[in-house]
């Protein structure tokens, strides 16, 4: 077989048969990896919201995933936000049935453990509940300063939307 | 292409790349997630042991396939095979342990560029047969493990004060050495440590004959130690 | 040891030494230890000790085991020592202190080839990783008189008086706090020649430009929180500082714009130690711009238009 035949023909044949095991690889753990992202958003939500009705709204807001409503008519956003790392927190923001902000739960953030630890203390993060408009001001934390704007851009996102989209959210 | 002489034993296939050929500690590459996922020691195995399985699974594929790819497109294929067995252990990690897929991030994808697959595919798999190859990549990727989990050991006990997980000294930490500039530090001192014990021989003395400087040397009146 | 050296010329001797100039350092230093152990009491002097001591048994240890000559007798461990103590806190725990000195002078100095080798001050490096590993012992501080521990310095508060920050009444490192003291060794430094106040001037002047432009109050950014020690005694270190006065000036000015960016629009309420470190790693760069142009050489280009 020519040389300049066989190269690429290889090449082609070894791609193929790559591609071909990884969609036999990926069909049998899709439905394995779907199942525990459900399993990790429920626990979080559960941990962070109590044991509830939890049921996903199909609406689509931008910079959020996904909200969440459970039968009590809380509203739980969540939101990736940016800290000290670009879209390294991930939260969830529960909003009451008056809008107010009922609940913050760290689900993951990238930041340094120090500056991680600090905006997951109560203390911080109380002064967000019962929010219901989104403002500027808030306490910071020294040391944190980036990671506790994160969190508070977030929560602002939140109201915001929540505001503009009200209607849809509690009755859609 | 044909296969490559070789002295050495099954074991020491095996066995070279732990210590004495160590492809991070003294071969200096896959320096990347060495000093990214080293913060915990037990994201440190478990780097370590995604990138032995991928570094076995490939050092056995090429090397059954060393008569067949042609020199043109060697490295593309190489790349191929690397990505897919990097792809199928990305899978497997999200779905059964997706605590480590989530630490590891980026960085399991990065795996495929990892330089000591790519290096012991190339100098290795291609010229050597399966048996060996698979040998080579098994401790290659050891010695790969072994690295990490000295470096994240390290990094996690007297950075976080934790080990494993499991609190130790977390008041007395020092926080440095879970941020970059430490892990430069803590994997500075331990090339230095590693490279002090594997490389300890004992001085070779020769003799004057053949020596081009023998005629001036002072030195050739007592011997001399080159 | 010598005592004939084949040398090309200039011929011309000295008897200043590196101990020399590292013992009127000290004496320098002398005042500012002084006031920061009278303002915070026998623990300051302990940090001082610990901190001076540990540098000078760490670089004796590291000339043994690296088997060069020993160099703790000419004093400039014992500077980088007293350096790095009164840039604490005088509540820093001790073993804290020791990891500092031993990043300073095994890590920055001895590491790298000793004296004159380090690339960044060393003092200042210990500083900022012992800030980096430490946060929380490191930001809080001793009221000064008495036990109390507060944990803004008054670079934060802004409420202390021109001549509380100038005698050290309030809160903050050991060194940092007393602008006389700090005052009086800088002068003393540069009447005997040791230092040029090109660098702590550049650096002052323009801190002090930058905090008039923003509105802020330049005599208080500049006596409060670490700026004097900072720009006195660290950004003035031979090694670690262009060689040219012009590379000095673009120095001292970098370092002032750089301490401003930080305290105005950083994370950090103190930015000197930052500021500092930044402009150490570029001197290579203002050492190459700066070259000066030895006397009669002609640029290449202008010859070559000459002879066409």
């Amino acid at each position: 077989m020519r040389e300049s035949i066989k190269a690429p023909l290889v090449l082609t044949v070894i791609s193929a048969a790559v591609c071909g095991m990884l969609a036999f690889a990926n069909a049998l753990t899709a439905d394995k990896i779907a199942q525990t992202e459900q399993a990790a958003l429920q626990e979080s939500l559960t941990q962070a919201f109590g044991e509830a009705e939890y049921t996903a709204l199909p609406q689509q807001y931008e910079g959020i995933h996904q909200v969440i409503r459970d039968t009590d008519g809380r509203l739980i956003f969540d939101v990736t936000s940016s800290g000290y790392e670009k879209d390294g927190q991930h939260l969830l923001i529960g909003l009451d049935a008056e809008g107010a902000v009922c609940g913050i739960c760290v689900v993951s953030i990238a930041d340094s453990p120090t500056q991680a630890a600090k905006v997951q203390e109560d203390a911080f993060l109380s002064q967000f509940l019962g929010r219901q408009k989104a403002t500027d001001a808030y306490d910071a934390i020294a040391g944190a300063t980036k990671s506790a704007q994160g969190i508070q851009n977030a929560v602002n996102l939140v109201l915001e939307t929540y505001q503009t989209n009200k209607e849809a959210m509690t009755h859609g | 292409m044909a296969d490559a002489e070789t002295s050495c034993s099954l074991r020491q296939e095996l066995c070279k790349g732990l210590i004495r050929e160590n492809p991070t500690l003294v071969g200096l590459l896959g320096m990347c997630p060495t000093l990214a996922v080293t913060q915990e020691a037990k994201n440190a195995l478990g780097m370590g042991i995604a990138t032995t399985l991928v570094l076995i699974g490939s050092n056995v594929v090429i090397s059954l396939l060393r008569r067949v790819i042609p020199q043109a497109v060697k490295l593309p294929c190489y790349i191929v095979i690397i990505a897919g067995f990097v792809t199928m252990v990305e899978f497997l990690l999200h779905g059964f342990v997706p605590e480590l897929y989530t630490a590891l991030g980026t960085f399991l994808s990065l795996i495929t560029v990892n330089c000591i697959i790519l290096g012991r595919a190339e100098l290795f798999a291609c010229k050597h047969t399966v048996i060996r190859s698979a040998l080579d990549g098994a401790g290659m990727g050891l010695g790969f493990t072994l690295a990490l989990l000295l470096v994240g050991s390290v990094r996690e006990l007297f950075g976080a004060g934790t080990l494993f997980g499991i609190s130790v000294m977390e008041q007395n930490a020092v926080s440095v050495l879970t941020l970059a500039p430490g892990g430069f530090f803590v994997l500075g001192c331990v090339i230095a440590l590693v490279n002090r014990i594997a490389h300890r021989e004992p001085p070779r003395t020769a003799g004057c004959t053949g020596c081009p400087n023998a005629a001036t040397c002072a030195a050739s009146k007592g011997g001399c130690s080159q | 040891m010598n005592l004939l050296y084949v040398s090309p010329s200039p011929h011309t001797s000295s008897t200043m030494t590196t101990s020399r100039i590292m013992a009127c350092v000290l004496v320098a230093l002398m005042p500012t230890a002084i006031a920061g152990c009278l303002n915070f009491g026998l623990r300051a002097a302990l940090v001082l000790f610990v901190s001076t001591a540990s540098a000078v048994v760490y670089e004796g240890l590291c000339r043994v085991l690296m088997k060069r000559e020993q160099t703790i007798l000419d004093g400039s461990a014992a500077v980088t020592g007293l350096l790095l103590g009164l840039n604490l806190p005088a509540t820093i725990p001790l073993w804290q202190v020791m990891i500092g000195s031993f990043t300073a002078i095994v890590l920055v100095k001895q590491l790298f080839g000793g004296l004159g080798q380090n690339f960044a001050n060393p003092a200042i490096v210990g500083r900022i990783v012992m800030l980096i590993s430490f946060s929380s012992a490191m930001t809080t501080w001793q009221a000064p008189h008495s036990d109390a521990v507060v944990s803004a310095t008054p670079l934060v508060s802004g409420n202390a008086s021109y001549w509380d920050l100038f005698l050290g009444n309030t809160a903050g490192c050991i060194g940092e706090t007393c602008a006389a003291a700090i005052l009086l060794g800088g002068l003393y430094l540069c009447l005997r020649g040791i230092v040029q106040p090109v660098i702590p001037a550049a650096f002052l002047g323009t801190a002090a430009l930058c905090s008039l432009a923003a509105g802020d109050d330049p005599l208080y950014q500049l006596l409060a929180g670490g700026m004097l020690l900072g720009a006195v005694f660290m950004a003035t270190d031979y090694v670690t500082t262009p060689v040219t006065t012009g590379g000095k000036v673009i120095f001292g000015i970098g370092c002032g714009l750089l301490t401003f960016v930080i305290r105005q629009y950083g994370g950090y309420p103190e930015g000197v130690s930052f500021a500092i470190l930044l402009m150490n790693l570029v001197t290579p760069l203002i050492d190459r711009l700066t070259v000066v142009r030895p006397f009669g050489a002609v640029r290449q280009k202008q010859e070559a238009k000459d002879h066409a």
